[in-house]
């Protein structure tokens, strides 16, 4: 089987490892603690890539988020074939660093792909890309709301990446 | 976690190799040292993490953090003394292990294999996990608070433009457009009086006015909104060849008249607030060829590149500005030919200021007409530009 990396960024406390508990174990952390270096998880897609036949193994690292955009020079970032840029809607200077690390990952890993994972949506009334920053706006890559709480969109954001992982890199 | 009475080796290595891995792992407290084969397969393991290595499978079946390592790894063999540090790795992939472990993998090149040290990494105690936890919630409340701090500053700096912008829209407005406004109700009551004495002729001649002052309010009234929208759009920088721009606003400047407008000097592709520099150059090109006094006359548009600014000159040779008129011009509804015969809404040059000033440059004329005809309107445009508040 296929394994390929997924590297998880985002400010500190946007729900990172919130969002992968809920997509590899279907839980939630009952208490905020935060991540020290790196968390690894596996889990394995099926009905992924050309025709939905391919099965693919996301090897996923949650990152602590107090890297900030350093991640990049660091050895965490090397041989990653995608990244989950994620920041809560409901702060706006997490957002502003999605651009940091979006910035910086495009730098760094030229021609992997990126998804942007506006994180717990369950917190605001409706859905408005009018909040975002305007490079957030502009930006062509996929745009995801998720809610680690009520679990909205949180498996597309992972399943949709491996999908476009396996269709890019085969 | 495995148990330390678990199992200390998977296989049947040498004494020799048995020896110096124990000291190896005594002398830098190892928790377990892996050997692995020119493959990467596993082929020995020590210490209490044997049961989370399978012994003649890749490692990355074992350590699902060497994924995607494939080519730093194959790397350390052509360069020695290198290896691959990934320090606090923890892994939630049932792995025999649940602590939080640095790897550190290297090439032994005289024995032809790759060595895996595997250590804990440093365990911090329960109240030092929640004294950093606490310590990281605490910068990201300040963050947030620094953050809507700087929100208020700067809806208080966009209420305070806003204001100002009121005050002066008041001020225009109970002035410069009351004096069309009265000029028109004259021509309609002159209008009237004609028609009551059944003269015709004076009646058209004074509907002629009216429809000739309701135009120019109409235009005053349409240079007063762009005028006031400089600095609500939201503007976009991108890359913009000035070169290009300024042939193109010479092109159509000079159409259908017989001006010449000419480009000179050598202008640079910028990254820059394109929409508003237009509409700056085609502004000043535009009202020197509509306010010469003659027929025909030549404009240049002129560049110099400095450091941290581009200077751009709109140079004609028209009647010049009284120094008189110089700082007025610059105002809205100022024109040194006011009334019905002034030609475009007035608004031109005080947009041109706005804008320009909006962008961070400055905007100054040069012409002394009782010496020489011409004037030249010099902008310097920013390098760095963004629109300040």
């Amino acid at each position: 089987m296929i394994s390929k990396k997924l590297l998880i960024l985002g400010e500190i406390g946007v729900g990172k490892t919130s969002l992968v508990r809920r997509f590899v174990l279907d839980e939630l952390p009952s208490d905020y603690l935060a991540t020290m270096g790196v968390d690894l998880y596996r889990y394995r897609v099926d009905g992924v890539g050309r025709d939905k036949s391919q099965m693919l193994e996301l090897v996923i690292w949650d990152t602590d988020g107090s890297y900030g955009t350093s991640i990049f020079s660091h050895a965490y970032a090397k041989g990653t074939s995608a990244a989950l840029i994620v920041g809560d809607i409901s702060r706006p200077t997490t957002l502003d660093m999605m651009v940091k690390l979006a910035d910086g990952f495009a730098d760094a890993m030229p021609a992997r792909l990126f998804t942007f994972a506006f994180n717990k949506v369950d917190l605001i009334e409706e859905v408005d890309e009018d909040v975002l920053p305007e490079p957030l706006r502009r930006a062509r890559q996929p745009k995801i709301w998720t809610s680690a709480l009520t679990s909205q969109n949180v498996n597309s954001a992972f399943i949709e990446t491996a999908d476009a992982i396996l269709r890019r890199e085969g | 976690m495995p148990s330390l009475d678990a199992k200390v080796e998977s296989s049947e290595p040498s004494n020799g190799l048995l020896v110096s891995t124990a000291r190896v792992m005594a002398d830098f407290g190892l928790f377990s040292v892996v050997w692995l084969d020119d493959a990467l397969r596993v082929s020995h393991c020590f210490g209490p993490l044997v049961a989370a290595f399978a012994v003649g499978r890749p490692i990355f079946e074992s350590v699902a953090a060497f994924v995607g390592f494939e080519d730093d790894i194959a790397a350390l063999k052509v360069k020695s003394g290198e290896m691959l540090s990934l320090p606090s790795v923890k892994m939630h992939d049932g792995a025999a292990c649940s602590a939080r472990l640095n790897l550190v993998l290297f090439w032994m090149a005289d024995q032809n294999c790759y060595v895996l040290l595997v250590s804990r990494s440093a365990q911090r105690s329960n109240v030092e996990q929640a004294f950093l936890a606490e310590s990281r919630l605490r910068q990201m409340a300040e963050a947030e608070v620094a953050a809507q701090a700087e929100v208020i500053r700067r809806t208080n700096r966009e209420l305070a433009i806003a204001n100002r912008d009121l005050q002066e829209f008041a001020y225009v407005i109970s002035h410069d457009l009351k004096a069309p406004l009265r000029g028109l109700r004259y021509a309609v009551t002159d209008a009237q009086a004609a028609i009551a004495a059944d003269d015709g002729a004076a009646a058209g001649a004074h509907l002629v006015k009216v429809v000739k002052r309701s135009r120019r309010m109409s235009a005053m009234l349409t240079g007063l909104l762009d005028y006031a929208s400089v600095g609500r759009k939201s503007e976009a920088i991108s890359e913009l060849d000035t070169g290009e721009l300024a042939r193109e606003i010479a092109e159509t400047a000079g159409e259908g008249t017989r001006f010449t407008v000419s480009v000179e000097g050598q202008w640079p592709i910028i990254k820059t607030l394109a929409e508003p520099l237009d509409v700056v150059l085609r502004n000043l090109v535009d009202n020197a060829v509509k306010h010469h006094d003659r027929d025909a006359g030549k404009v240049i548009l002129r560049c110099e590149e400095g450091e941290e600014a581009v200077t751009f000159c709109v140079i004609d040779d028209g009647p010049g500005i009284a120094e008189e008129w110089q700082a007025a011009v610059f105002e809205p509804f100022k024109q040194a030919a006011p009334g019905d015969e002034a030609e475009g809404a007035g608004i031109g040059l005080s947009l041109v200021k706005r804008i320009v000033e909006r962008c961070g440059g400055t905007v100054e004329l040069q012409s002394d007409p009782a010496k020489a005809r011409g004037t030249t309107f010099r902008v310097v445009w920013p390098k760095t530009v963004g629109v300040s508040e």
